[in-house]
């Protein structure tokens, strides 16, 4: 059913010229986000300039039972922004100012359009930054932060989006504008602040947050350790956890993602280990010098074959460098890759790297990891080339069995990237009926018609008990117009 | 009556009631009894709900039954050099799991350390129809389905029987120490966010009307900390007094005792001079939270408003009798947000009806 021509005439009215994209030519720039697998060309696209018409918008899509789907910079790798085929595509990228800065307090207002890593360049004068820094902070919006969640390699010591947000103004799809939370320690009623984050825009539509800022830490030290042995390095992580060191980053690669990046970017990895970490340590000079020597001694016993030390910025970011390369130096190992995203108790760290090497020699496809080893979320990336026979089924197969052994480790199906609707089957094996069913209520009580991005992050009871849990569909999913929740 | 059976037994008797329509009162140890709106209903209690269930110090995560004793569980942890992030309040020298998550309380370093909902990895749950649900794991990068864990916390029981729960747990500070400073209001506001953005390890604070207390916490030293902050040495027993309320500021209960959450700054606490002079208010958390003694609705709640944050009353005065509410409902907007997602757990409003607002 297309868009009722009383809704689009009436979008028209309340949008500027600029605010309003329906011809498909132009639409079509808006079909994915950073899942490229799923397309879908939206019929209409608005961009509002401010609060007042996102909740218009949504009214009026209630109204005439319209979905809605909302979206960021487009950047999610689970098609959490996929247009619905008969749906508005809401794009916040317009309403992009950051509203104040208060560094006594040490907070930011902004907008759900703006760039999560032009909130740290803005608070960088007071000495003050936005912790939360996934890999595609330098695009990637804070709205669409907020709707996954979104972590990043700081995490394990500063906390996920959840951690950093202080307040947030969101739109119902009935049209109201509803602040939860405030610019203080905690807030009153139910943690309506901790129900919104990580709800994929399905529940709201974010207008504004207040975020936390926190103090640039006085002294940095970022230290690469080799090994031979994997399950050495996954031991080192365990110990550094266990002494009492929360490192401010802790990131492993295996040995493809080593040689894919130090092809890249040179930035002197060791190309015979068999996996590197990849440690940074902040805070007060006295904490950090203490640290490190902890961190090299637990290194050193548990047989590091290599223990480098920056010794200055320009070194330290040129540690990272390789890391912050991965993706696109194990990109071009293939024509494609699928980056997964699952979480496991650390301690299986060795054990699950393990079966993901067994899988890739059943589906007969590369296989490259990158982790943010201290809370134990992994990011495999699966090679494969979709131009080839079945290779880009075998992938999703291969991703889906990784993620049923995340759950099977005792972890979850993602770790930072969110459900969308990449990961609706993986929802089937990690939560049951009856846990299903109080999402759906819960979603009901803030979108009854289910107009808020339908067919993500919640799968069917339907969808699950067709999987049975083991079968897997095979082919690209089925567009978001088919029964979903 | 093993774990499993208690859980079964409250599952079914809460179908039961759902039937009837029969309020219940939930509690652990009701050690905060006296926490949110009086809630009749027929008492149910999850004392028997004790043990941990698992702990992994290198996975840095505990699991507890609801009843377990906060005081055991501390106890569990220190031995392995670990604590509960979010040091909750023992009242009367009770409190367990459930109450924590329930009320959502932390101790006094929380702008360091984090709240309960901060360190919420997992909850099992009865609903409010008597069946037994599983959100959330023991990892903390996990973004699956929506937060219940975290909704629950602070929810005062509205939303399901807390069977058991799991957290984030920390490494113990070994080296703590005391320090005291005499300061205005403002200049201690102002001297906590100098520390603060020198990231000092300042773990807590406290001012009385007249003097700062900073509590300095490390895994480290805190020796060149002490130094550079100067001030004399205080009695570390202040945070745990603090904690459960045995400080002499909160023995008087012939005043009501309203809790302020508000922005942390000089603003505030210029707002409060007077109070703290007087000795009527205190502030902890960097000055993020005022206790208040005495005081009427309005009066507290405008001041709260004008501030840019909210008030509660956290205990009526013992002679109270009246009816004034733990809090003031919210924009209606947001109260039927609120009563709806109360009716998705529980559909016939038998868990602890009106505890938190009307119809909550």
């Amino acid at each position: 059913m297309p868009i009722p021509p009383a809704l689009s005439s009436a979008l028209r009215t309340l949008l500027p010229p600029e605010g309003l994209i329906d011809n498909p030519q132009e639409t079509v720039v808006y079909e994915c986000d950073g899942l490229t697998r799923y397309r879908q060309t939206p019929p209409i696209v608005v961009l509002p300039g401010e609060r007042e018409q996102v909740c218009k918008i949504l009214k009026l899509c209630k109204q005439h039972k319209t979905p809605l789907v909302a979206r960021g910079a487009g950047t999610g790798l689970s098609g959490g922004a996929l247009p619905h085929k008969d749906g508005v595509l809401l794009n916040l990228a317009r309403m992009n100012r950051i509203l104040a800065i208060d560094p006594e307090l040490r907070q930011a207002r902004v907008e759900p359009g703006v760039i999560n890593l032009s909130i740290s360049q803005a608070a960088q004068p007071h000495g003050l930054y936005y912790a939360p820094d996934p890999s595609s902070q330098s695009a990637c919006s804070i709205g669409g932060n907020i709707a996954e969640n979104a972590g990043g390699v700081h995490c394990l010591k500063y906390g996920l989006t959840v951690h950093n947000i202080l307040e947030l103004t969101f739109a119902t799809m009935d049209g109201d504008c509803i602040t939860v939370g405030g610019p203080c320690e905690d807030a009153a009623g139910y943690d309506l602040t901790a129900l919104l984050i990580g709800s994929e825009g399905m529940l709201g539509v974010v207008l504004e947050a207040v975020v936390k800022l926190l103090p640039r830490p006085p002294q940095t030290e970022v230290l690469l350790a080799a090994f031979a042995d994997l399950h050495c390095c996954a031991d080192a992580v365990a110990a550094v956890i266990a002494a009492g060191v929360i490192p401010a980053g802790l990131e492993m690669m295996d040995n493809p993602a080593i040689r894919a990046a130090e092809n890249f970017v040179h930035a002197g990895y060791p190309t015979d280990a068999a996996a590197i970490l990849i440690c940074e340590l902040d805070g007060h000079a006295d904490d950090v010098r203490q640290e490190l020597a902890q961190v090299r001694a637990i290194f050193d016993d548990n047989a590091a074959t290599a223990i480098i030390i920056a010794q200055d910025d320009e070194k330290r970011a040129a540690l990272w460098a390789g890391r912050k390369a991965a993706f696109p130096a194990i990109g071009c190992l293939a024509p494609d890759y699928y980056c997964m995203d699952g979480t496991i108790p650390r301690k299986c760290l060795a054990e699950v790297l393990k079966i993901i090497g067994a899988l890739a020699a059943k589906y007969q496809l590369g296989i490259a990891n990158v982790f943010h080893a201290g809370d134990g979320n992994l990011h495999p990336l699966i090679l494969y080339d979709a131009s080839n026979g079945d290779s880009l089924q075998r992938a999703e197969a291969f991703g889906n069995d990784i993620l049923r052994a995340c759950v099977t480790a005792g972890g979850t199906v993602t770790g930072e990237h969110g459900v969308g609707v990449e990961k609706l089957d993986a929802m089937c094996a990690q939560f049951p009926a009856a846990e299903l069913q109080q999402f759906f209520r819960v979603k009901s009580a803030f979108d009854p018609d289910s107009l808020l991005n339908p067919g993500k992050g919640i799968p069917t009871l339907s969808r699950c008990s067709e999987l049975g849990g083991m079968h897997i569909h095979n082919g690209v999913l089925p567009h978001a117009e088919l029964p979903r929740y | 009556m093993s774990v499993e059976a208690v859980i079964n037994d409250l599952a079914q008797r809460l179908a039961e009631y759902k039937k009837q329509r029969q309020a219940v009162r939930i509690s652990g140890s009701d050690s905060k009894a006296f926490y949110g709106n009086r809630s009749i209903g027929k008492p149910l209690s999850a004392r028997m709900l004790t043990g941990i269930v698992a702990h992994e110090p290198s996975e840095l995560y505990i699991t507890a039954n609801a009843g377990e004793p906060l005081a055991a569980v501390d106890k569990l942890l220190a031995e392995r050099g670990q604590m509960l992030p979010f040091e909750p309040p023992r009242y009367n020298n009770a409190g367990t799991v459930g109450g924590a998550v329930a009320c959502g309380l932390a101790g006094p370093g929380k702008p360091r350390y984090g709240g309960v909902r901060d360190s919420i990895l997992g909850i099992r749950l009865i609903n409010g129809s008597g069946e037994v649900l599983n959100f959330g794991g023991q990892v903390m990068k996990n973004v699956a389905g929506y937060d219940i864990s975290r909704l629950n916390v602070g929810a005062l029981g509205g939303l399901g029987i807390i069977a058991e729960a799991t957290f984030k747990v920390s490494p113990r500070p070994l080296a703590v120490h005391t320090t005291i400073l005499e300061l205005t209001a403002e200049e201690a506001v102002s001297a906590i966010g100098g520390y603060l953005r020198r990231s000092m390890p300042v773990s807590a604070t406290f001012y009385d009307g007249r003097r700062l207390y900073i509590r300095l916490s490390s895994v480290n030293d805190v020796g060149r900390a002490r130094r550079t902050i100067g001030g004399d040495s205080g009695d570390g027993n202040l945070w745990e007094a603090l904690r459960d309320h045995r400080h002499a500021f909160f023995l008087d209960t012939d005043s009501p005792l309203w809790r302020f959450s508000v922005p942390a700054g000089g603003r505030t606490a210029a707002a409060f001079a007077e109070d703290l002079t007087a000795g009527r208010a205190v502030f902890e958390w960097n000055g993020g939270i005022y206790w208040r003694r005495g005081g009427t609705a309005t009066a507290m709640h405008e001041r709260a408003r004008i501030l840019g944050g909210f008030a509660c009353l956290f205990r009526r005065a013992r002679a109270q009798n009246d009816n004034t509410p733990f809090l003031q409902p919210p924009p209606p907007p947001l109260m039927r947000l609120h009563r709806r997602l109360k009716e998705s757990f529980d559909p016939a409003a038998i868990l602890n009806p009106g505890r938190l607002y009307p119809g909550c």
